[in-house]
């Protein structure tokens, strides 16, 4: 009976769409990269969208209904990808989002106004799904870019040929933290309580050099008229092992004691007070338990959960399974089936020798130029380090305050010896910015010759904000929005993607304290003058007689004029 | 009395004006005002009149964060020691090259996993070059933004020209310690420029403009300067914070350092003089007055004489730092960077090197909690030891009032003024003249060769030596009736309103500066034009010429004059310091119009200036 009804969920798992799949590749310079994937499919709909729920979680099929959206795109990241080491973004950058939050949607309606309206309303309830400021994303945050994103929805059953309009949003001062890893694990079927999700700990997944998260829904049509929503969720972290592995022992770096010492003894002044560090050892052994906190909590049993080791011959692969299991060999590719624990154990001779990675096929490097609180200038620097010429479009998104001079936009060509030489670049598309309601934005088509270097660079002004514009800690500066770089090969197909930094740009600050100095002194000023001229008028001009004559009329002075008098009299009568 | 007090005297007895009595006593109000200007200094280090540091910004919290810099990774430090040592050996007995030098350091920082780059540089001009090539490193924050960095430095060489041995073994031994802390939230630049000079300044201004490898906005920096390399001990920190061109950075960066010495019982000295040394006062007064004052009162006079003395030296760095010194901070003025150099002295003390190394942890740990940038706090402050400061609003009024003299003088001037109908234009005409003949010059002399400099320097100093002297001997043109010339008062006091104008607004900005340049020439208040004043006139053109002043310095300074011109000259190239501006866009024109009015004599009266106020 038990058998039948595993069996029996085992088939479902089968039928229903769902899959995880953890893959694990160590990188040169003891990292490792840890990329999560999950893959849910609504049931298949016609007309109506879904209407019953099992992998699918409910709460997006609601917004995706309310919103009318066909395509979601969700993308929290933090830290630096250092593509020199590590090679191109994971998935080739198609699930990697620049620093803080980006989110980009196709929204169907039947006018650009509607639509953008649904896409507010959109920002908002992904918003208070994920925890994050999205709905920060207003008009002065949207732009519309019609080359750097493709729709990943498939299929031509007439559901997917409505118009559809593109927004698109990125919030790069937003911290990406556990608030939003959890409702992230919320919509997966185990919820991190099986399969590779219970992995996801946000003190491990966050003490990582670089991390990066998406949400993907995109909607896939069959020429049978169904349609079926799919869901795509990506953790990726690069981790620093060695320094995961130390934090299991010391959770501050501490000096180290002279037995973990690792010098290079064959300097000639090595003692026991003189040491040379030696670099991390490169003989390593660690297993998921110590890097992740915890093992594999068993296989997640709705769907399909693998791992995929990613190492070149020379390490040694071993698992556990269970609590006080045996240590066996295994193979780079496992599937998880069963509901004990599992803990994955890599370790190599030589932890230097990893699979290759691929090189991008260029690197941008995006920077402030000029000083100064009135103007300044972006410089970002595009390297083709291969022999062939790289095609690709840059797009980027500068706030309305960030007074931008197209004229001013130049594109130098260096070549491999150093000469200079004027570059050329065609504009897709320019919008400029309109002040508190639309951010400059433009997307421009550029190719690099092979091992030339490109820096693209322009001038803008700063502007000066109303008082109430200021964010909290206006004195840490803007966020300026990572640039979106979509290499396309001569099919103008996507085949990579990736993103510069953000930058931080200070404007003209006051001081806040200032508003409050100055409504003190002008309200002081006006007190003075208010009372000085109020009384002026309500009091009556009057000659020194008539002011005497006035005043003797007061009963007070009556009555003291009349003890005056009986005194008088009393006085003369005295006499 | 002198031909013009008469003059006054006259027009008070005939009932010139109501205000006649007050005029008459301006340039008596205008050397008053510039003494009580000069005194204000004085007053400044009394107790009561300044004011304890505190820290302004929360977020720093300095000193509260635990370091851990210390016990073992001293061997690691040893280790950087014995190698920069080697390096510095063999490269000065010729066996490596600097670029096999650079190579090497290039390596410890990559080895610990920085992102490395070098940098050239060369400030150049015309057949003279300065030159050579930085290393710097990058250690990207765990899961930072990249938008933001903060700088530690270790010049190869330091400001005495001294090999920075135990620098920059700290440096590199804090970046592989730095490397294994998740706390930072903004990336780490580590530079080991090849001195604390140019080449530490062209390193900032290339990473704002042309630098391939960049970390984000540079929210503080710190120089690190340990040249002893005999010892590992050091007995206390001094601490250099002043910029290019009277720029200071923020208090609170200073106080963070001071600070987190003090959590270490760590003393922190600056202008390398405490509070309680034996100052001039307890050296030279005599045995009687000091046991009339007794110990105690001594002691508060002893105070009172450091702290004079620390303020004074203070302000006298402010002046000269990027042109005679370069401690290695200066370099980030003008950037918006606030920065600091920490220099361990002396060998025998308690503390170890580690324990430098920590002070540059703790206070990164400090700036790595801003989450805004330094705003808070002051940027215009006189420090008079570590904890005690004097703010703005305090010191700005002595140099006003110095300033606030010209004005005075110049009101008189105007006002007693012979001849009313002169024209201003001619005075306006002349003055703007010898501004843009003056300033020409000084523009002309940045841009020719270094052996052209001296020619044209030496016919300047000729030229302006024979003026004063000219003006003496030579007669004084005789009045044109048919073209009146320009009245010299006029010229005078408008010049006198310039300088005062100029010198104020140069105040805000570089208080040292225009304090003393107040103060060199305030002598200008007493100039009066015509013959009757030739002595006293001589006299005061030969102490406001910036001529005399350079000779002085020099002589001071064991150098000539020339040197010191070519050190201003180099300072605005490598440095972007501008005295050279203000000596001859404001300085010689000012002495120049001083000695042309001073030999013209005063046009007749046209006429009675006594019936034309009669008429107001």
């Amino acid at each position: 009976m038990k058998l039948s009804i595993l069996l029996c969920l085992a088939l479902v798992a089968c039928v229903l769409g769902y899959s995880e799949n953890l893959s694990l590749r160590p990188l040169s310079q003891k990292y490792l990269h840890a990329s999560f994937e999950f893959e849910a499919e609504s049931e298949p709909f016609n007309t109506h969208p879904v209407a019953h729920h099992d992998e699918f979680p409910r709460i997006l099929s609601q917004i995706i209904t309310q919103s009318d959206a066909r395509e979601i795109h969700l993308r929290f990241a933090q830290g630096f990808w250092d593509a020199e080491e590590w090679g191109v973004l994971p998935h080739n950058g198609a699930f990697a989002g620049g620093t803080g939050i980006e989110a980009w949607a196709w929204i169907e309606a039947s006018s650009k106004q509607e639509a953008k309206k649904k896409w507010f309303g959109l920002v908002n309830s992904l918003s208070g799904l994920f925890c994050a400021s999205l709905n920060f994303i207003d008009s002065a945050h949207t732009v519309e870019p019609q080359f750097t994103f493709k729709q990943s929805s498939t299929g031509s059953n007439g559901a997917n040929e409505t118009t559809a309009y593109l927004f698109s949003g990125a919030l790069p001062a937003e911290p990406v933290c556990t608030e939003n890893l959890t409702p992230f694990i919320r919509l997966l079927p185990c919820k991190g309580k099986a399969g590779i999700s219970s992995l996801l700990d946000g003190h491990k997944i966050f003490d990582s050099q670089w991390q990066g998260m998406a949400i993907d829904v995109h909607r896939e049509c069959t020429d049978e008229e169904a349609c079926k929503m799919v869901l795509k969720q990506t953790v990726d972290a690069v981790v620093d092992v060695p320094r995961q592995l130390r934090r299991n022992k010391h959770p501050i770096p501490v000096p180290l004691y002279g037995t973990d010492f690792r010098c290079d003894t064959s300097k000639p002044y090595a003692n026991d007070y003189i040491c040379f560090p030696l670099g991390d050892p490169t003989e390593v052994s660690w297993s998921i338990r110590e890097i992740f906190g915890r093992p594999i909590e068993g296989a997640c049993r709705i769907g399909q959960g693998s791992v995929n080791l990613d190492v070149p011959d020379g390490w040694k692969l071993q698992s556990k399974s269970g609590e006080d299991g045996e240590i066996l060999d295994t193979y780079p590719t496992l599937s998880l089936a069963n509901t004990d624990s599992l803990d994955i154990i890599l370790s190599s001779d030589n932890a230097t020798h990893v699979s290759p990675v691929s090189s991008p096929p260029v690197f941008a490097q995006r920077s402030f130029s000029g000083h100064g609180q009135q103007r300044g200038g972006v410089r970002t620097a595009f390297t083709n380090p291969s022999s062939e010429p790289v095609t690709f479009i840059y797009s980027e998104t500068l706030p309305w305050f960030m007074r931008f001079y197209f004229h001013t936009m130049k594109l130098k060509n260096v070549d491999e010896f150093g000469e200079e030489s004027e570059g050329t670049f065609e504009v897709l598309q320019y919008s400029k910015s309109v002040d508190r309601k639309k951010p400059t934005h433009f997307e421009l088509k550029m190719t690099i010759p092979a091992r030339y270097s490109a820096t693209l660079g322009y001038d803008f002004d700063k502007s000066m904000l109303y008082l109430a514009e200021y964010p909290p800690d206006a004195n840490h500066g803007f966020s300026i929005p990572p640039g979106v770089l979509t290499v396309v090969d001569s099919n103008g197909t996507h085949t990579m993607s990736t993103r510069t930094t953000a930058l931080i740009l200070s404007l003209p600050t006051p001081d806040f304290s200032m508003p409050y100095n100055v409504i003190i002194l002008t309200s002081t000023v006006i007190a003075l003058a208010f009372g000085s001229v109020f009384s002026l008028l309500l009091k009556r001009v009057l000659s020194q007689e008539q002011a005497d004559y006035l005043s003797s009329q007061t009963p007070l002075k009556k009555l003291l004029a009349k003890f005056k008098r009986k005194k008088v009299t009393k006085e003369k009568k005295n006499q | 009395m002198s031909r013009l007090g008469l003059e006054i005297y006259a027009k008070w007895r005939t009932g010139w004006v109501y205000g006649t009595r007050s005029i008459g006593w301006l340039p008596l109000l205008s050397l008053l005002v510039s003494v009580i200007g000069a005194l204000w200094l004085a007053v400044l280090p009394l107790d009561g009149q300044y004011r304890y540091t505190y820290v302004s910004e929360n977020a720093l919290l300095p000193g509260q964060a635990h370091t851990h810099f210390r016990e073992s990774e001293w061997n690691h430090v040893r280790a950087y020691k014995q190698e920069i040592q080697a390096i510095v050996n063999s490269e000065a007995g010729g066996h490596i090259n600097e670029q096999e030098r650079i190579s090497h350091v290039r390596g410890y920082l990559a080895d610990i996993g920085l992102k490395t780059s070098l940098h050239e540089w060369s400030v150049d001009h015309f057949s003279e070059s300065y030159n050579g090539t930085n290393v710097y490193g990058v250690m990207h924050a765990p899961r930072g933004d990249n938008a933001e960095a903060m700088v530690l430095v270790a010049p190869w060489i330091n400001q005495d020209g001294e090999h920075n041995v135990g620098g920059i073994s700290v440096l590199i031994a804090l970046a592989r310690y730095l490397k294994r802390w998740s706390v930072w939230s903004k990336n780490i630049v580590f530079v080991i420029p090849s001195d604390s000079g140019f080449a530490l300044r062209s390193w900032v201004t290339a990473y704002h403009t042309s630098l391939a490898l960049t970390a984000g906005a540079i929210e503080g920096a710190i120089v690190l300067d340990y040249p002893e390399a005999s010892s590992e001990h050091f007995d206390f920190m001094e601490v250099f914070y002043e910029g290019l061109n009277g720029q200071l950075p923020n208090l609170d960066l200073i106080n963070t350092a001071v600070i987190a010495a003090s959590t270490e019982n760590l003393a922190t000295v600056i202008q390398g003089v405490t509070e309680d040394d034996e100052s001039f006062v307890k050296k030279y007064m005599p045995e009687s007055l000091k046991e009339f004052f007794g110990n105690q009162q001594m002691d508060v006079l002893n105070r009172y004489a450091n702290r004079l003395k620390i303020m004074l030296s203070g302000m006298t760095r402010q002046l000269t730092t990027g042109i005679s010194n370069s401690p290695g901070s200066e370099a980030f003025s003008g950037w918006r960077i606030d920065a600091i150099t920490l220099r361990a002295r002396g060998t025998t003390g308690p503390f170890d090197i580690t324990t430098f190394g920590r002070m540059a942890e703790s206070t990164l740990r400090s700036i790595n909690n801003l989450l805004e940038h330094f705003h808070q706090s002051f940027f215009f402050y006189l420090l008079l030891s570590p904890t005690k400061f004097v703010s703005i609003g305090t010191y700005l009024p002595g140099a006003v009032l110095v300033c606030a003299s010209f004005p005075l003088t110049a009101i008189y001037l105007y006002a007693t003024k012979p001849n009313r109908s002169t024209s201003l234009v001619k005075s306006f005409f002349i003055i703007i003249a010898v501004f843009g003949a003056c300033t020409t010059i000084g523009g002309v002399l940045t841009v020719v060769p270094t052996s052209a400099v001296g020619p044209v320097l030496t016919s300047l100093f000729v030229i302006s030596a024979c003026l004063p002297i000219l003006s003496v001997v030579a007669p004084s043109p005789p009045p044109h009736p048919a073209s009146a010339p320009a009245e010299p008062n006029v010229t005078l006091a408008i010049s006198l309103l310039l300088h005062g104008l100029v010198t104020t607004a140069l105040a805000t900005i570089n208080f040292s500066l225009a304090m003393v340049l107040g103060l060199l020439t305030v002598a200008f208040n007493f100039i009066r034009p015509g013959s009757a004043h030739t002595k006293s006139n001589l006299l005061i053109l030969i102490i406001t010429c910036p001529w005399t002043w350079l000779v002085a310095v020099g002589a001071v300074l064991h150098t000539s004059p020339f040197d010191i011109l070519q050190m201003l000259l180099w300072s605005l190239r490598g440095n972007q310091v501008w005295t050279w501006q203000v000596l001859f866009g404001l300085w010689l024109p000012q002495w120049v119009l001083a000695v042309i009015v001073s030999r013209s004599s005063t046009p007749a009266p046209a006429q009675s200036t006594v019936g034309y106020f009669r008429k107001q």
